[in-house]
């Protein structure tokens, strides 16, 4: 059976091409068939988006990023006007390089009449993926906040400089908030392509109601937008606290370890179990954690395994290799009516190796484990607790947890817990809740 | 100069007094075998030694003068030699001798060039006559049986791992699962066989097969039992052990067909056999070290399974771990903060 992965991407149009930049930000082009990311047009909503993009167009800009001196763009996304006096909203995503090492990426705007100019990035929210520039030079009409949030089936446009193809507005139908999901979202059923990243999403009557940031790759027009209501905080906050945009780096870190605090505590006190061939398991966790099961193909292989996956979509985008966030965790239950106990063992511990953690050495230091067999409700496994500390991120750390029961001759799992960038102590007791609520019910 | 008188046959009824006493020279290889045997009679003094045709004993070896050294030997069959003037001198009992002349031969032999020379008088003294032991039976001392041997235990290990994995066809699998090594391994022995037939014009199939089997079978004895271990006592194996025992077996193996390839003294490669290991096992800890400081390589514990009732230790609770685990925290820090300029690369 299939799995469908649904690969996210952010809305950055980039040359820069390593690590998790080149699976994040490649250019939607290479992605999507342009005849499959046009949705259908009505024909009377061509004036409708002809008139937004004139009322708007003034209020938009191009940010593009650059190396050091050179006049070719490394990287570019959209901006537009949010507060009188040139302060813009774009995406954190776009400017992270230029926060991260601001001595070896500059960054600019461009209007649409050819202007350009120098950009400062005053304030971020790595959660939301927003940042505030502000241009001494350049000071447009900002775009209105619209109130309340979209409801689904409203129709909606997206304004942004995709690829290479200049200013553009793609129409398209709000689905509201997306549901189940850590990171608040806005669903957008209309086109985004990389290089809109920042750009504004707009309602029928002209007022922002999101900020275009990424779309599901190999899908049909799923997209996404941020939803305003934390761009217009962030503008207000920026603008009021007079925020000259240094110790960003500090606030990246406080914001990563927030944002780490709420996924846990969203998870909550209590680990839901559920029932699989005999154990019970740490089931769905939470309404944002995705889970899914396969099982073997086969029904007369002499080991039938049932594997359930589970992950959150809470990663948060720091910079070029860098991503915390990362929650998943899976279970393969292996049971055998056939295998001798030996034979069983060894296939048991075939799934129980492992430690496949990505990771940039730039960012985050050697695993350093523990191991041993332990007693759990029922059954005897052998948990290993791997770590890492984040160079830079003071307090975070990652996790990586591997069960492996070695009690039964014909019946086992494999269990795996991986989180990035969680404060030391809550990852800790939380993967020790995770464990102990693993039971053997004979 | 007349040539050497070889094979002189002794007559009992008709003595000849000239070869009452006799002087015996023999060019010895490095590997230690007579290559030549020169026989003269006791009298023939002076003898010249050296690569050219020209002398009494002409030794065929590159690193010979044409004329090396001259051979006196006195009527009471004391040797003495004398260099004449060769780049390398001659070595007698270890101490290389110049332009020297009428050095004593305490040990009834000098080196020229690679080769030995021995010089045997009729007065030479003899050591007694050693005692021949009751003679042994060794059905094994061909090495052809213990390549057998150790391939067939290879063979079976490999038909082992393939029925841990439960295939549905044992027999394809295993026979899959047999010849990948073997022809892996009957290159590696061919190539040594090849190699030792170049340098030392013998082929030693037998001997290279054998410690090709016997080390391979050696480190799958070793890993196995090393897993079984930790399993037994409630661990994991550290990951950087597997793969230490395979350079450990790796160099051992290269050690042992250096040895039948070359013609060093079997102390010497004892020793090598012995150091070899060490120094690659040592480099490989340091390199795996260095590599997984910069988080190029991960060193964390392989686990292998086997019956929950062959475990001798008991489970110790949960919370013992959690309570351990606490300090993985300094750790990550400490580590983080070693590699910290490795990562600025």
């Amino acid at each position: 059976m299939a799995r469908r992965r649904r690969v996210s991407t952010l809305l950055i149009a980039s040359n820069v091409m390593t690590g998790v930049v080149s699976a994040l930000a490649q250019p939607a082009a290479q992605s999507i068939p342009a005849a499959l990311a046009n949705p259908p047009m009505p024909a009377s909503a061509t004036d409708s988006a002809r008139s937004i993009l004139d009322r708007t167009r003034p209020s938009v800009i191009q940010v593009n990023g650059f190396v050091s001196t050179s006049t070719a763009p490394t990287f570019h996304g959209t901006g537009f006007a949010a507060a009188p006096g040139g302060y813009f909203v774009t995406n954190y995503h776009v400017v992270a390089d230029h926060v991260q090492d601001p001595a070896k990426y500059r960054l600019e705007y461009k209007t649409q009449d050819g202007k350009s100019g120098v950009l400062k990035v005053l304030a971020v929210d790595v959660r939301n993926d927003l940042a505030i520039a502000f241009a001494a030079d350049h000071a447009p009409q900002p775009l209105t906040f619209a109130e309340g949030k979209p409801g689904k089936g409203e129709r909606a446009y997206s304004i942004g400089y995709p690829l290479d193809v200049g200013l553009t507005i793609t129409e398209g139908v709000s689905n509201g908030q997306v549901e189940g999901q850590f990171v608040p979202r806005i669903h957008y059923s209309g086109a985004l392509n990389g290089g809109m990243s920042g750009g504004p999403a707009l309602n029928s009557s002209g007022e922002v109601l999101g900020v275009n940031v990424s779309h599901y790759r190999f899908q049909q027009s799923i997209s996404f937008f941020v939803p305003a209501d934390h761009a217009r905080a962030l503008v207000t906050s920026t603008v009021a606290a007079k925020a000259d945009g240094k110790a960003l780096d500090k606030a990246i870190a406080t914001q990563a370890r927030a944002h780490a605090s709420a996924l846990l505590a969203g998870l909550g006190r209590g680990v839901p179990t559920e029932v699989t061939s005999g154990y019970t398991l740490p089931g769905k966790l939470a309404p944002f954690v995705d889970c899914s099961a396969n099982a073997s193909a086969s029904a007369t292989a002499p080991v039938q395994a049932v594997r359930i996956t589970c992950s959150a979509k809470a990663q948060i985008y720091l910079g070029q290799s860098l991503a915390t966030g990362n929650f998943a965790y899976a279970h393969t239950v292996l049971t055998s009516a056939k295998l001798d106990a030996w034979r069983f063992a060894h296939r048991l511990s075939a799934g129980g190796g492992g430690f496949v953690t990505p990771g940039n050495q730039r960012h985050v230091g050697p695993l350093t484990c523990e191991s041993k067999v332990v007693a759990l409700k029922g059954f005897d496994a052998d948990v290993s607790i791997c770590t890492r500390a984040y160079r830079k991120l003071a307090g975070l750390y990652d996790f990586s947890v591997r069960v492996t029961s070695v009690s039964g001759t014909s019946h086992g799992f494999t269990s795996s817990l991986d989180m990035s960038g969680m404060e030391f102590e809550a990852g800790m007791t939380f993967i020790q809740s995770f464990v102990v609520a693993m039971e053997r019910k004979a | 100069m007349s040539a050497p008188v070889q094979d002189v046959p002794l007559d009992a009824r008709a003595p000849r007094p000239e070869l009452l006493g006799k002087t015996v020279i023999d060019v010895i290889d490095a590997d230690g075998i007579v290559r030549e045997r020169f026989r003269f009679p006791q009298s023939k003094s002076p003898i010249t030694i050296g690569r050219s045709m020209t002398c009494d004993v002409t030794i065929d070896d590159p690193y010979v003068a044409p004329m090396h050294a001259i051979l006196e030997i006195t009527p009471s069959g004391t040797a003495r030699v004398s260099d004449t003037g060769s780049i390398s001198g001659i070595v007698v009992g270890g101490k290389q001798h110049r332009s020297a002349s009428g050095v004593a031969l305490p040990d009834e032999r000098f080196r020229i060039g690679r080769s030995t020379v021995r010089v045997r008088t009729a007065e030479g003294a003899l050591p007694p006559e050693l005692v021949e032991g009751k003679p042994r039976k060794r059905p094994f001392a061909h090495p052809i049986v213990w390549a057998t041997i150790f391939g067939a235990a290879v063979a079976g290990h490999a038909i082992y791992e393939r029925w841990l994995g439960a295939p549905q066809d044992l027999l394809t699998d295993a026979v899959a699962g047999v010849l990948l090594p073997f022809s892996l391994l009957g290159g590696w022995i061919a190539a040594w066989s090849l190699l030792t037939r170049i340098i030392r014009a013998q082929w030693r199939f037998a001997q290279h097969a054998a410690i090709a089997f016997g080390v391979t079978l050696l480190y799958e004895l070793a890993d196995e039992a090393t897993m079984f271990g930790f399993f037994v006592n409630g661990m994991r194996a550290p990951g950087w052990l597997g793969v230490a025992t395979g350079v450990m077996a790796f160099s051992l193996l290269s050690a042992l067909h250096l040895q039948q390839v070359s013609s060093l003294a079997r102390s010497k490669v004892t020793i090598a056999v012995l150091l070899m290991p060490m120094l690659v096992g040592g480099g490989f800890f340091w390199l795996s070290n260095s590599l997984d400081r910069r988080g190029l390589i991960r060193s964390e514990a392989a686990l292998r399974l086997y019956p929950p009732n062959l475990r001798l230790r008991h489970a110790e609770p949960v919370g013992e771990l959690f309570k351990r685990a606490v300090d993985l925290r300094a750790k990550a820090d400490r580590r983080s903060g070693e590699t910290a300029k490795d990562a600025e690369e």
